[in-house]
């Protein structure tokens, strides 16, 4: 592979303009590949006459829709870097994203109200663009001859979103990594992930890469189990690619037989967070013909492991094995003492490999902290995950939590002290702090919180929402607040969140017990 | 339906649905996420409802979460769907 190979050629290699097979396909419309190619060159030509640089970032914020998709890849052809960025994350935390990258394009749809305080905005048939001022700063910490592809950004602990940032050879690399996956091209994958999200350039490239045909489902629809059982069907959906949790309405639904109405459907994979193994067992009792896929990794390496799961799953020790390391992939366990990890032994996970992600955008200290040297002294550069997981005698590997307060809801990564941060800067609140509360694999973030104003406690709830609303994107809202007298705190002055998880020790802490709203 | 009558059903099921202060003064521009009145995870019980009161499907098309942030845009958008595919 060379270093300089562009990635968005890599898996749009087996296209070309005159291809009528069906690329992709949303709601009514649908574009073959000849006609994603064309649209790809007519973008790279707008980020020419917008005075888009090789290197500069470019900020998607928009739903997944075939012309974002284009534009993303049309950004990554071009050699400029694509961010990215959630629709509905308040304006402050867009602001501060802005503020680190510093984009020269924002592209947004066309009926998007917000102003970034453009230099120009010029729209252009669904899109908008908005032309940024000045000529940015650039992360030029790394070799110049492998480029950016993207920067996917994520919760940071400091409050500022962390930009985790791939290079084309990595992201190449990564795709290379799931050959053994082989998806048939006449196959249909069903994609639900929002562009934020790397599961989505996943998604996109793995289904392009095998010339299979991108399907993407309407993010609502993760809401909505009849709707998403007929969308999947209408569109002759064979893959489905999501997080676990968008099976959860079809799972609750109060139709027992929606499921039996699925007749497309061959194979699901979930990735991004655990499936609760109770909705897991009771999902494949439902689809006992499908084959069931868990791919697991981290922003950082785009995937590290995928296991073809037997129907129905043999949990080991309570987890679901999370398979072997991808194709030139090394993944290994180190344990407490610095040592490599015995089999069954959990420790910390470490990832080395190609696909390694460059480093944070613009945040030495932070890359350094996760991309170290291998810890087994040989050569080379390791990622040091966080992740506790264990091999088992088949050197299978097994997920078991986290090394720090970093959980995954929704797919979403969410550093709680980011959450801690926010709620513990307004002005009534004393002190402050957020859980998981983990009720059979589906998971929710309780805050508990020393209130010092005279508000009635709901009306005190409702203020710290809204202000919360203000600054963090949706799904960091906690569900539960509790009101405390304190909160336990470790010798070190740091909160014990062991005892507020613990429902029997927390409610000497609590106000009436632990009423929560 | 008329706006009012839609009004009061959905205001109906999210007071019996959530802990909001008796005195809640309910209006229909206030994003129901944004105060924690809906959480995303309660949309789905939120879709079965609205189809409930109506006796009508949601349309899928063209539907987005952004439709649910308020009281008016469920109108607005939902509704206006469900008479568009009558």
């Amino acid at each position: 592979m060379h270093a300089n190979e562009c990635f968005v050629d890599f898996i749009l290699k087996r296209a070309n303009p005159d291809d009528a097979k069906e690329a992709m396909t949303f709601q009514d419309e649908a574009w073959s590949y000849g006609r994603l190619k064309q649209e790809i060159d007519a973008l790279k030509t707008v980020l020419v006459n917008n005075e888009v640089q090789p290197g500069d970032r470019v900020i998607i914020r928009m739903d997944a829709e075939p012309i974002a998709i284009a534009m993303s890849l049309a950004i990554m052809s071009y050699g400029a870097i694509y961010v990215p960025i959630a629709t509905d994350i308040p304006n402050v935390r867009f602001l501060s994203i802005i503020d680190a990258v510093a984009p020269s394009l924002i592209v947004c749809a066309r009926d998007a109200a917000e102003d970034y305080g453009a230099e120009e905005c010029i729209e252009l048939d669904t899109i908008k663009l908005h032309r940024m001022a000045g000529s940015p700063p650039t992360d030029t910490s790394h070799n110049q001859d492998d480029k950016d592809a993207y920067i996917i950004m994520t919760s940071g602990t400091t409050g500022v979103p962390k930009g985790i940032t791939m290079t084309h050879s990595a992201a190449i690399a990564a795709i290379k990594g799931y050959h053994e996956m082989s998806i048939d091209a006449d196959n249909r994958v069903g994609s639900i992930s929002p562009l934020h999200f790397d599961f989505c350039i996943f998604d996109m490239a793995i289904t392009f890469y095998f010339g299979a045909t991108l399907v993407l489902v309407p993010k609502i629809l993760a809401h909505y189990a009849k709707g998403f059982i007929k969308y999947l069907n209408e569109h002759s959906i064979t893959r489905m690619h999501s997080i676990p949790s968008v099976w959860r309405p079809v799972l609750d639904s109060s139709d027992a037989n929606i499921l039996n109405s699925l007749t497309t459907l061959k194979s699901v994979l979930y990735a991004a967070e655990s499936f609760p193994v109770k909705d897991l067992l009771t999902l494949q009792s439902k689809l006992p013909n499908a084959e069931f896929v868990q791919s697991f990794g981290h922003t950082e390496s785009m995937g590290c492991c995928f296991k073809k799961l037997s129907n129905p799953i043999c949990a080991h020790k309570g987890c679901v094995s999370i398979g072997k390391p991808l194709l030139n992939t090394e993944m290994f366990v180190i344990n407490d003492q610095g040592d490599l990890a015995q089999a069954e032994e959990v420790g910390e996970l470490y990832i080395k490999g190609p696909h390694l992600f460059r480093g944070y955008w613009c945040n030495p200290e932070q890359t350094n902290r996760s991309l170290v040297a291998d810890p087994r002294g040989d050569e080379g550069i390791t990622f040091k995950s966080g992740d506790l997981v264990f091999q088992d005698a088949n050197d299978d590997f097994y997920f078991v939590g986290r090394c720090d307060h970093q959980v995954k809801i929704g797919g979403n990564r969410i550093e709680l002290p980011e959450i801690d941060r926010v709620i513990n800067e307004i002005s009534d609140v004393s002190a402050a702090t957020t859980i998981v509360n983990d009720n059979e694999g589906r998971k929710t973030i309780e805050c508990f919180i020393v209130n010092k104003s005279s508000l009635d406690w709901r009306e005190f709830v409702l203020m710290v929402r809204k202000n919360v609303s203000q600054l963090l994107p949706r799904y960091m809202m906690p569900t539960d607040f509790y009101a405390a007298h304190s909160l336990p705190l470790l010798s070190n002055g740091k909160v014990d969140r062991s005892v507020l998880k613990d429902v029997n020790k927390r409610k000497e802490y609590l106000v009436n017990k632990g009423v929560s709203i | 339906m008329e706006r009012k009558e839609f009004y009061s059903k959905v205001i109906a099921y999210l007071n019996d649905r959530t802990d909001v202060p008796s005195d809640w003064a309910w209006g229909d521009t206030d994003n129901l996420f944004d105060v924690g009145i809906i959480e995303s995870f309660d949309l789905p019980d939120l879709v079965n409802k609205i189809e409930e009161i109506t006796g009508n499907e949601i349309q899928v098309s063209g539907l987005k979460v952004e439709h649910f942030y308020t009281l008016q845009t469920m109108y607005d958008s939902i509704l206006r769907d469900m008479r568009l595919s009558c």
